[in-house]
């Protein structure tokens, strides 16, 4: 683009006046006579509007030399870009991107020199700009108002039509609004224009600016297209073809590095799904062809699918940012590496206990560890480096996400750090530990911190990552001693503030000291699982409770209360709840979460416990509620119905939720403090990632056989399908 | 500068010999940990709670010998104020500050307090050439007042005491001191130093005000943080003056008498506090330090991280006073004597190395608790392992009594159950220490700047962020 810059071309010097509100942008050739004209009819049209006129002039008769008479006689309103032969990049979208780059105003305006777009619609242009708050404002032909007067004939006028529709069909969204995409006669606001990107191809440049600088308001003012005055149009059939090839480029351009996070995602799911084959075609070649161990081939399939995968995202999805090809690819192989142990992981799992083939595994293992790297990816690798040109608000979103995303990862890693967890917390869905569900409370956790990510308004802007790196490995240090002289492997007692250590010095790591400390009750909230250790006598009392409201409640015909277990019959057979099956260390483990969640948000007032109480009253209520469902479900439908609904998780997943909906609408009531007050942090932590990754390697690789022979005893998913089928019938 | 110090400058932290010396001891004790793991491991057990025992000894002793008899030198107000401004000396007072824009009012505030007469105060701000901002303000603060800025022009190290020195090239004054930007010192404070200088004679070159806070209540961090100084300036400082030991002085509030101060080098650049290895070299050329009965109240640090950064950055500052003063073992005996060996070993080396394996020792005595292993059995041969539980039984319980002593000295006794917590005070203090120890071995002259101002409300001017 540098041969577009106006310094290499001949260049009448700009006066020293106040700025113009509007840059008026004239691309000539050979139109010696409409010069004149054009001027004194925008100058009479403009009135006191302060403005310029650039014309970016192509022409080989005496055009220049006219136009520099009338800068002569108006230095501050005309000037002239003179493009000699030779130095004519882009033609005609070339001589208007050439005069972009050199306005001056807020508003640029472009039309044709020939006197087909009449100066006296400029004015109407700018006030649509101003009144629709839009980006662009097109003069269109085919308006209400405007009439195609101009074009010679009906066969010019079809094609003309015919040539917008297209337009219209190739980009639906971004063209809804405007009627005429041919239009060479616009007004745009300068700053939204990204002339570095434009690539004008010579014909009409409208659609150029629209769609490579992505501007999406636009509005359209009608006007009536003049016969020519003087001289020769320049539109020809042999444009027109060319047309067609830059409507093709554009429609790749857009799709190219898309805006939204959702394009990207989606972008990266494409190239993800590319680079699975790629992936699944490597790991096939070095595990059959080769003949490989399975996990080796994997390992090297994944290189190749990394290197693949970062020539496509890096060409077509993410923008570059400010780093360098090379240093973006070393965050991208370093970054997508560190997910390898967690992919390898998941894969072995699948193979050794899933007893799945290793290629098919490997897809299921791909599809999961997506998010993660897109994540990753997208908040390291092309994210804004600290201090960017980014305006404070969309810093502060960028960080926000940043770091919820950071969480996500510390959460994952704790997950890949201590496997009997995850033995505990899947056995703990089909029947009921001695601990609270971990589900309750790290759904809670993760309400909480939803809405805490953002920095209290009175937090000072001091960090260390000394400070970080040294708590951190106090906290991990910690995990890993628990984890090794834990007694037995399923006791949740030791297991749970192991998995607290690592989560805290993983959070500390990731997004700092500060942030990790205002977070600490929601990380510190899955303690609530061992916390539902409680001795037997409280939780019975609970449970006897229940079993007590349920019977009343059920009366007369309803479920009894018999020994300890609620019954119910279903026909002639008595579908029995025991009482070990009844939610009471759930409840009051969902009670404990609200408090301390009310406490966190509206800190140590009258009102917190309030709310505590009325929402742990209705936590109560919708637990009978879901008792007397599940043994209405008993009695209506049948014992196969009874067993899926008496399984624990039905109802923890419904506490779950009534517990996230309370959490999350206090967080939102809670007065949120000024967004701009503290500047928001973010550490970089990309080595940090990769050691927390290898901590949670070794710890998970210590702790897997402990794991497995918890998996053991569970019912297997597999058990209670069939009673789901039998259920439905 | 440099040449002033010779060998007793932190500029480097330690010296080819004491370098070559550790580097043959870290060998030979790898070579033996190889061979006999078991032997190393109690030896360095063995060490360390002799060590940690004395450190702990020391400072009972300290307290003891500050509790019998009065070790402040007293000035009372009728006695300060009875001195003629005639009679008094010019005195000067440097202000080194750094981007602190927010405080300079106040400080103007607080130093127009003082009672001495005008015409032989010579205050003299120290600015930073980079510093535009604070410049600016302290400009439009100053304009036609009595107190003049002095801008140190940019070269390394850009420290405190480098400012000061530049401050003291220009002062006139028969004595000198030093307060910090935000803080308030006693109206007196200048008169019952001229009081005292005169009454104890010669041999006297500098006073240490005691130092306390005026934002004690803030948060739990700064009421710790008061105790604590309050136990420094109340107990162990005036023990250290009744033993005749050293003393390491505090980082603002000393007065000296100019001229011996400028025989002395005045403070080392490279040293991140200066203070206290300025007050073993007092100590070192025969000079005798006493500790003033005035307060100075400074902010205390109320951030947990602001309060880690200021607090290694002290305990790194004592390792390398520790490290310098021990290059020359021998001429450090001569001068100092056993008492201030004792001091400088258990005292300003022993402060930094009892915080940092208060962790270790933390960590090892919960493994012991959760685990039990043999190895540890091993490695805590019977004596140590007695004396070890001694420290843990007795050490703790007497630490925390002092602290709860100093509750008595403040006449707090809303602090107690602060005194009580102090465990939790420990732990920040182990982080510093680790922090100290790393930085000193890979960013020995890095000053960690200290975030002033976060007492104020926010609402208030937000206190500018300091550049760290």
């Amino acid at each position: 683009m540098a041969d577009l810059s106006p310094t290499r071309l001949k260049t009448i010097p700009e006066s020293v006046a106040a700025p113009p509100i509007v840059s008026v942008v004239v691309p000539t050739r050979n139109e010696a006579e409409n010069v004149g004209p054009l001027v004194e009819r925008l100058r009479a049209a403009l009135g006191a509007i302060p403005a310029e006129i650039v014309f970016v002039d192509d022409s080989d008769d005496e055009t220049p030399r006219v136009i520099t008479e009338i800068h002569d006689q108006n230095p501050a309103l005309v000037r002239l870009v003179h493009r000699p032969a030779g130095a004519r990049p882009g033609g005609l979208g070339g001589a208007v991107a050439a005069g972009l780059a050199t306005a001056r105003a807020e508003w640029v305006v472009v039309m044709d020199g020939d006197l087909q777009h009449p100066p006296e619609t400029v004015p109407e242009l700018l006030a649509a700009g101003q009144v629709d708050q839009a980006e662009a404002v097109v003069a269109s032909r085919y308006r209400t108002r405007g009439r195609v007067d101009g074009l010679s004939g009906a066969f010019r006028r079809s094609v003309s039509r015919a040539t917008g529709t297209l337009a219209r069909l190739v980009f639906p969204v971004r063209l809804r609004a405007v009627t005429d995409p041919m239009s060479g006669f616009f007004a745009v606001r300068r700053d939204r224009v990204r002339t570095a990107e434009l690539r004008p191809q010579g014909y009409k440049i409208l659609l150029e600016v629209l769609v490579r600088s992505r501007i999406r308001q636009v509005a359209e003012v009608p006007y009536t297209f003049q016969p020519r005055h003087a001289g020769e149009s320049k539109a020809s059939f042999r444009e027109g073809l060319r047309y067609l090839r830059q409507l093709a480029v554009l429609r790749l351009a857009a799709m190219r590095r898309p805006d939204s996070a959702l394009g990207r995602l989606a972008g990266f799911a494409a190239a993800g799904a590319l680079g699975t084959a790629v992936n699944s075609a490597a790991l096939w070649a070095f595990g059959e062809a080769a003949g490989l161990p399975y996990l080796l081939a994997a390992f090297l399939a994944v290189q190749v699918a990394i290197v693949g995968n970062f020539a496509i995202v890096d060409r077509l999805v993410m923008h570059p940012g400010e780093r360098t090809t090379s240093r973006r690819f070393g965050r991208f192989l370093l970054l997508n590496n560190t997910l390898t142990p967690i992919h390898l992981g998941l894969l072995y799992a699948l193979v050794q206990l899933g007893g799945l083939h290793y290629l098919s595994a490997n897809l299921v293992a791909i599809v999961v560890v997506f998010a993660l790297r897109y994540a990753v990816t997208s908040a390291w690798v092309y994210g804004i480096p600290t201090g960017g040109g980014a305006d404070a608000r969309r810093l502060f979103g960028a960080v926000r996400r940043a770091v919820q995303t950071r969480i996500t990862l510390a959460v994952v890693l704790t997950a890949v750090a201590c496997p009997a967890l995850l033995s505990i917390t899947w056995n703990g869905l089909w029947s009921r530990g001695p601990g609270v569900s971990l589900l309750i409370p790290l759904a809670a956790a993760a309400a909480l911190i939803a809405g805490r990510v953002r920095p209290a308004p009175d937090e000072p802007d001091v960090h260390d990552r000394q400070t970080d790196g040294l708590l951190a490995t106090g906290f991990l240090a910690a995990a890993a001693t628990l984890l090794l002289v834990m007694p037995a492997p399923d006791r949740t007692g030791w297991l749970v503030p192991a998995a607290c250590a690592y989560l805290a010095g993983a959070a500390v790591l990731l997004v700092g000291t500060r942030t990790a400390a205002r977070l600490r009750w929601a990380l510190l909230l899955p303690v609530v699982a061992i916390g539902g250790l409680l001795p037997a006598s409280t939780v019975d009392a609970v449970n006897g409770g229940l079993r007590a409201v349920v019977a009343v409640l059920g009366r007369p015909a309803g479920p009894v209360d018999s020994g300890g277990a609620l019954v119910t019959t279903y026909e002639k057979a008595s579908l029995t709840l025991p009482s070990a099956d009844l939610p009471g260390t759930a409840l009051l483990g969902g009670a404990a979460c609200l408090l301390i969640c009310a406490l966190v948000i509206s800190g140590a007032r009258p009102v917190a416990l309030g709310r505590a109480v009325l929402a742990s009253v209705v936590l109560a209520a919708v637990t009978v509620g879901a008792l007397l469902a599940v043994l209405l479900t008993g009695r209506l439908l049948g014992p196969a119905a009874f067993r899926v609904a008496a399984l624990p998780v039905t109802v923890d997943l419904l506490l779950t939720a009534v517990v996230v909906i309370f959490v999350a609408r206090w967080s939102r009531r809670a007065p949120q403090p000024a967004p701009m007050a503290v500047r928001p942090y973010l550490p970089r932590a990309r080595f940090a990632l990769v050691a927390l990754v290898a901590v949670a390697v070794l710890l998970g690789l210590q702790s897997l056989p402990a794991a497995l022979s918890l998996a053991g005893p569970a019912p297997s998913p597999a058990e209670v399908a069939p009673s789901l089928t039998e259920a439905v019938r | 500068m440099n040449e002033k110090f010779g060998a007793h400058s932190a500029h480097m932290v330690l010296t080819k010999p004491q370098r070559l010396g550790l580097i043959v001891a870290i060998v030979l004790i790898g070579v033996v940990a190889v061979l006999r793991p078991m032997l190393v491991l109690q030896t360095v057990v063995a060490f360390v709670t002799i060590a940690y025992t004395a450190a702990l000894a020391f400072r009972v002793v300290l307290v003891y010998a500050a509790g019998r008899g009065q070790h402040q030198v007293r000035v009372s107000d009728e006695e300060a104020r009875a001195v003629p401004d005639a009679d008094l000396p010019v005195y000067t007072v440097l202000v080194p500050a750094y981007r602190e824009p927010d405080v300079i009012g106040l400080l103007m505030q607080h130093l127009g307090a003082i009672e001495y007469p005008r015409d032989k105060l010579e205050v003299i701000l120290l600015l930073e050439e980079d510093d535009r901002e604070t410049i600016a303000v302290a400009q439009a603060a100053l304009a036609g007042s009595w107190a003049q800025i002095l801008v140190v022009p940019e070269s390394q190290p850009k420290t405190k005491p480098k400012a000061c020195n530049v401050g003291l090239e220009r002062a006139t004054g028969e004595l000198v001191t030093i307060y910090d930007a935000e803080d308030i010192p006693d109206p007196l404070q200048l008169r019952r130093a001229v009081v005292a200088l005169r009454r104890l004679g010669p041999s006297y070159v500098c006073l240490q005000a005691e130092l306390s806070y005026f934002n004690v209540d803030q948060n739990r961090i700064t009421k710790w943080f008061a105790l604590e100084y309050a136990t420094w300036f109340r107990s162990l400082l005036p023990g250290l003056v009744a033993l005749r030991m050293p003393i390491p002085l505090g980082g603002t509030s000393n007065h000296f008498r100019t001229r011996e101060l400028r025989d002395l080098g005045a403070w080392d650049p490279y040293n991140v506090t200066e203070d206290a290895d300025l007050g073993i070299r007092l100590a070192r050329s025969g000079y005798r330090v006493g500790v003033l009965w005035s307060v100075t109240l400074e902010e205390a640090n109320s951030d947990f991280i602001n309060w880690i950064k200021q607090r290694s950055r002290w305990y790194k500052g004592y390792l390398m006073t520790w490290l310098v003063h021990l290059r020359s073992p021998r001429a450090t005996f001569r001068q100092l004597g056993w008492r201030g060996l004792l001091c400088l070993n258990l005292f300003v080396g022993g402060t930094p190395l009892a915080a940092l394996l208060n962790a270790v020792l933390w960590a090892t005595t919960l493994l012991w608790f959760l685990d039990r292993p043999a190895v540890l059995q091993e490695i805590f041969i019977a004596p140590y392992y007695y004396l070890g539980l001694f420290c843990l039984v007795f050490g703790n319980a007497t630490v925390i009594y002092l602290n709860v002593l100093s509750v008595r000295t403040m006449d707090r006794p809303d602090l107690l159950g602060t005194a009580l917590l102090s465990p939790g005070y420990w732990v920040m203090m182990s982080l510093a220490g680790a922090k100290a120890a790393w930085q000193l071995v890979f960013k020995p002259s890095y000053w960690e700047k200290t975030t002033h101002g976060l007492h104020l409300p926010k609402t208030a001017a937000a206190p500018e962020v300091a550049d760290v």
